[in-house]
């Protein structure tokens, strides 16, 4: 199969072989640091799981913030964050790939790991908020199709499906790779690696195959994560309070998530890079290019935020008027300015000089962008519950205000912990870098991948 | 109807003071001076008789049965054929006396802070004059609650009550956020309401008592328009309780609502008095009308207490 | 001195309370009669008291409600005959367009009180209209969700779903194909 490679300049056998080493190093050992990182994850997500069962079998009213007026907290604001961050796989795989940019390659696998995390972790949070847990099954048995919330649970389950299914198809070739290449790993992992693999060949008829319901299914995610992003919004526009009742929700919560899906992607690129020494594969130009989509995304967001915000505030009618002047000059100013400042006015200007487009840089850029794209969101939920129609009088104080509880704050950290955890455990089983994909980026065109096994 | 029979009631008792003597003259004569009626509980309940007569009479000769206490779900769903549940509030004759929100929490077996019934101090602009303005379910015609709900927890029924059904009910609150009048109020287990709903679970002392629970640890609780009472053509508990009768609760299809000593024509009252709807512009139609604060009985006087300070 | 003058009027009062108290306890009786002349609803009330006719006499006249009765004008006072003549609204719903009519006597000076009722077909039938309870919409129950609304919601699942489907098939193709190569080689 493999007689004729050697004649190809830009790409041969040899460094083939060492592109696998590479990429499947992580896979073969476990560091020290690595085992910490993971060990501390599961505290976390421990920590989290107890926090729940202290909320459940205690009484909300002590165990956490949440009253009549802020009855969603940070559970529905975290909700919203991490369904935004799970647009990366769409944005950085499936768009680009589209598209043909071909420095997608090494960051697929990544973000759609990521995009499955987020966006389970995502549901869970929607659970975590529900008043009634065990009644769940009633979602499915007594359903109403008109309400946006079932809207929001099928789409998140078909997305998530469609994210699994499509994060497994271009696995099968590496699994192959994977069971020839690592011989040293324990028996169950090998086998499992024969068994997902699905008897894989890499006979031309199978790439084909392959190749054709990737591309189906890349076509498929992009309106189905928008879609989950707008229904997601929909949560908020539906109803009827002024600060939510907006006709640009949904494209304000799109364009937010694929800001804080390219600062996720840089995020994860920079860390991969670091941990499993990928420079050769992340490279820097991969930084330059998330730099310049930063700014872009920052770009569209800032565009959707003074449709939402200051169109309203120029006519500042009754009805905005109490929550917008919140925002701007009441008691969220301070708040909401810096989220403005480091959510949207940094990304578009700094990234536009070269030097902050390098991998340190635009990584802590990138973190700054998405602890303030966690505190947009957190400003829209918390500030519009407490600002409704009628005025909030004679409440008890606690009534009037929000501020997580511990409890809380436990659970939405260990929906982070979760999260890191898929993708942590994700990149020590399988290749987070598709071996194969990159590979046929190397080979521009000149040779079907499947002659390399 | 109050009048009457506390008219009768001293009528009988001079008799019997006639009778017992001219010794006891003295407090026969300073009773009746006072319009006293002996008391037995000292509460009031109006009841329908066989005959479709309506009487007040002393609570204590009221039995309740717990058993009847039992709505099968598929009749609280249907609602009472032929009745289209209505309310007009009158502004002008609210004092912020807050009898309402005390006697709904009673009959509910609710505990401040909890107030399905709420009075709010309004003012629209600096020259106009503020108001008090009780505010509960409008059991809106197009509930936006309803709409959104996931599992038909929160429904419309045809006797135009939009009722709540706290055994389905997944504590999403998603209603609540949906509800532009913040009518909706969720049941978080405060420690103190969870012991007292355990205490006062077969409570149906209070003569004004709903039968409707209150809502389940985790599911969200409204005003329900007494649904029960309202069925059997008794008063709700807030109408009953408010002592300058703001409150008028009647049947729209019988064009005629009731504050308990009044009873008026609906559309003529509304049509009379300027009758509105709060937040028209929304579009959810709602079954509660107000008649704007003109002729007040009570000049405004601001609250000099909170009064849901505990927490 | 005071305490004699305070006995005094309190037996005064007494024998006046006395006198009015069976004063009061003459009974009447009122008998309903409806008519309809020239078009007008009009109800009688007939008071008598021990077979004589009353006179001057208020008669209160309401219509039964569900939480209340309504009361229809002002009390009218009986005239020589005994007779109050009340002219009833055409205008007051009803379900059947049966009413019940119920004339009183309340807080005479005379007489006691007492209620007649009495049932007449004047009421004007209302129709119950639930056509916005029944209608298919999205405030209504999940067996009411618009037609269009679930076909479209049905035809978007099940092209989505039926790609994931196709996806998975594939995937047993492949496995297919490479069992076929298999056994070749």
């Amino acid at each position: 199969m493999s007689k004729n490679i050697n004649k190809h300049e830009t790409f041969t056998q040899e460094e083939y072989m060492v592109m696998k080493n590479d990429l499947l190093r992580p896979i073969a050992k476990i560091g020290k640091a690595g085992k910490i990182w993971i060990a501390f994850l599961v505290v976390v997500l421990l920590a989290g799981i107890v926090a729940y069962i202290i909320q459940e079998t205690k009484s909300k009213y002590v165990t956490t913030s949440l009253r009549d007026y802020t009855m969603w907290g940070i559970y529905i604001s975290n909700f919203l964050f991490m369904v935004a961050i799970g647009l990366v796989g769409v944005l950085m795989s499936a768009v680009l790939k589209l598209t043909n940019f071909e420095w997608y390659r090494p960051l697929s696998r990544i973000a759609e790991v990521i995009a499955i995390g987020a966006i389970m972790f995502g549901g869970i949070s929607i659970v975590v908020a529900m008043g009634r847990p065990d009644r769940l099954l009633n979602l499915f048995i007594h359903g109403r199709i008109q309400s946006p919330i079932i809207w929001d649970v099928i789409g998140i389950s078909t997305d998530l499906a469609a994210c699994i299914i499509l994060l497994f198809i271009p696995l099968i070739p590496s699994l192959v790779t994977c069971k020839n290449h690592l011989k040293n790993l324990p028996k169950w992992q090998l086998k499992m690696y024969n068994m997902l693999s699905f008897g894989w060949q890499g006979t031309p008829e199978q790439w084909e195959i392959l190749k054709k319901t990737m591309k189906v299914l890349t076509a498929l995610v992009i309106p189905l994560g928008v879609v989950i992003c707008t229904i997601t919004a929909w949560l908020f526009a539906t109803t009827l309070r002024p600060e939510w009742d907006s006709t640009n929700f949904g494209a304000y919560f799109v364009s937010n998530a694929f800001l804080l899906s390219v600062a996720v992607m840089t995020l994860a690129t920079f860390v991969f890079r670091k941990a499993y020494n990928f420079e050769k594969y992340l490279t820097e130009m991969h930084f330059d290019k998330l730099g310049q989509a930063l700014v872009l995304m920052a770009l569209i967001h800032g565009y959707f935020n003074v449709n939402e915000y200051l169109i309203p505030a120029y006519k500042m009618s009754g009805l905005h008027e109490n929550t917008l002047l919140n925002l701007f000059t009441g008691k969220e100013a301070a708040f909401y300015w810096s989220v403005v400042i480091f959510g949207i006015i940094v990304p578009i200007l700094l990234p536009l000089f070269p030097k902050m487009r390098k991998p340190l840089p635009l990584t802590i850029i990138s973190i700054v962008v998405l602890i303030a794209g966690w505190f947009r969101l957190y400003l829209i939920v918390i500030p519009g519950l407490l600002h409704p129609y009628l005025p909030i009088q004679d409440v008890p104080e606690s009534w009037t205000h929000y501020f997580p509880s511990v409890v809380e704050m436990t659970v939405v950290a260990a929906t982070f912990a979760g999260v890191l955890l898929i993708v942590t455990l994700f990149s020590r089983y399988f290749p987070i870098i598709s071996v194969w994909e990159v590979a046929e980026g190397e080979l521009e065109g000149k040779e079907e991948i499947f002659n390399y096994k | 109807m109050e009048k009457e029979n506390n008219n009768s009631s001293r009528r009988n008792f001079l008799k019997l003071g006639a009778l017992g003597g001219i010794a006891l003259a003295g407090t026969a004569i300073a009773n009746a001076v006072i319009d006293e009626s002996p008391k037995i509980t000292e509460k009031k309940v109006k009841v329908l008789t066989a005959d479709g007569k309506l009487v007040e009479i002393d609570s204590s000769l009221v039995d309740h049965h717990a058993s009847n206490d039992d709505f099968s779900n598929a009749e609280l769903r249907q609602g009472v054929e032929g009745k289209k549940f209505i309310r007009v509030i009158d502004l002008g004759k609210c004092a912020n006396e807050r009898k309402c929100i005390t006697g709904c929490q009673k009959a509910h077996n609710v505990l401040a802070p909890v107030e399905y019934i709420k009075v709010k101090k309004m003012q629209n602009s600096p020259l106009e004059s503020p108001y008090w303005f009780p505010t509960m379910c409008y059991h809106c015609d197009n509930p936006p609650c309803t709409k959104v709900c996931p599992v038909d927890a929160t429904f419309k029924r045809s006797d135009g009550i939009v009722a709540m059904d706290y055994e389905r009910c997944i504590g999403c609150k998603f209603c609540i956020a949906a509800c532009p009048y913040s009518a909706r109020t969720f049941n978080f287990g405060r420690p103190e309401q969870v012991k007292f709903t355990e205490e006062h679970k077969n409570d149906t002392s209070d003569p004004n008592h709903c039968r409707t629970p209150y809502a389940q640890e985790g599911t969200v609780a409204k005003c329900d328009f007494c649904t029960d009472r309202s069925a059997q053509g008794l008063l709700p508990a807030c109408v009953i309780e408010c002592p300058n009768g703001a409150i008028y609760h009647g049947d729209e299809l019988e064009d005629v609502v009731s504050n308990g000593e009044d009873t008026v024509r609906l559309k003529k009252l509304l049509q009379d008095r300027a009758g509105y709807r709060q937040f028209e512009e929304l579009g959810t139609k709602p079954r509660v009308y107000y008649l704007p604060p003109v002729k007040r009985d009570f000049p405004f006087e601001d609250a000099t207490q909170a009064q849901n300070t505990k927490e | 001195m005071k305490k004699h003058t305070y006995f005094l009027i309190s037996c005064l009062v007494i024998l006046f309370s006395i006198t009015t108290s069976y004063a009061q306890d003459k009974e009447a009786k009122i008998t309903l009669t409806f008519k309809k002349i020239d078009s007008v609803n009009v109800c009688k009330a007939f008071v008598t008291s021990e077979g004589q006719p009353v006179i001057e006499v208020p008669v209160n006249l309401s219509v039964k409600r569900l939480f209340a009765k309504l009361p229809i004008g002002d009390a009218i006072a009986t005239d020589s005959t005994g007779v109050a003549t009340f002219e009833f609204p055409n205008d007051i719903p009803s379900k059947n367009g049966k009413l019940t009519l119920f004339a009183s006597i309340v807080d005479d000076e005379n007489y006691m009180n007492s209620e007649t009722s009495g049932e007449v077909n004047w009421g004007t039938v209302v129709v119950t209209d639930n056509s916005n309870i029944d209608e298919r919409s999205f405030s209504a129950g999940r067996d009411r969700a618009p037609i269009y609304f679930i076909t479209i919601s049905l035809l978007i699942l099940g092209l989505i779903w039926g790609t994931l489907l196709f996806a998975v098939l594939q995937v047993f193709k492949i496995k297919k194909l490479g069992k076929i190569q298999e056994i070749k080689e």
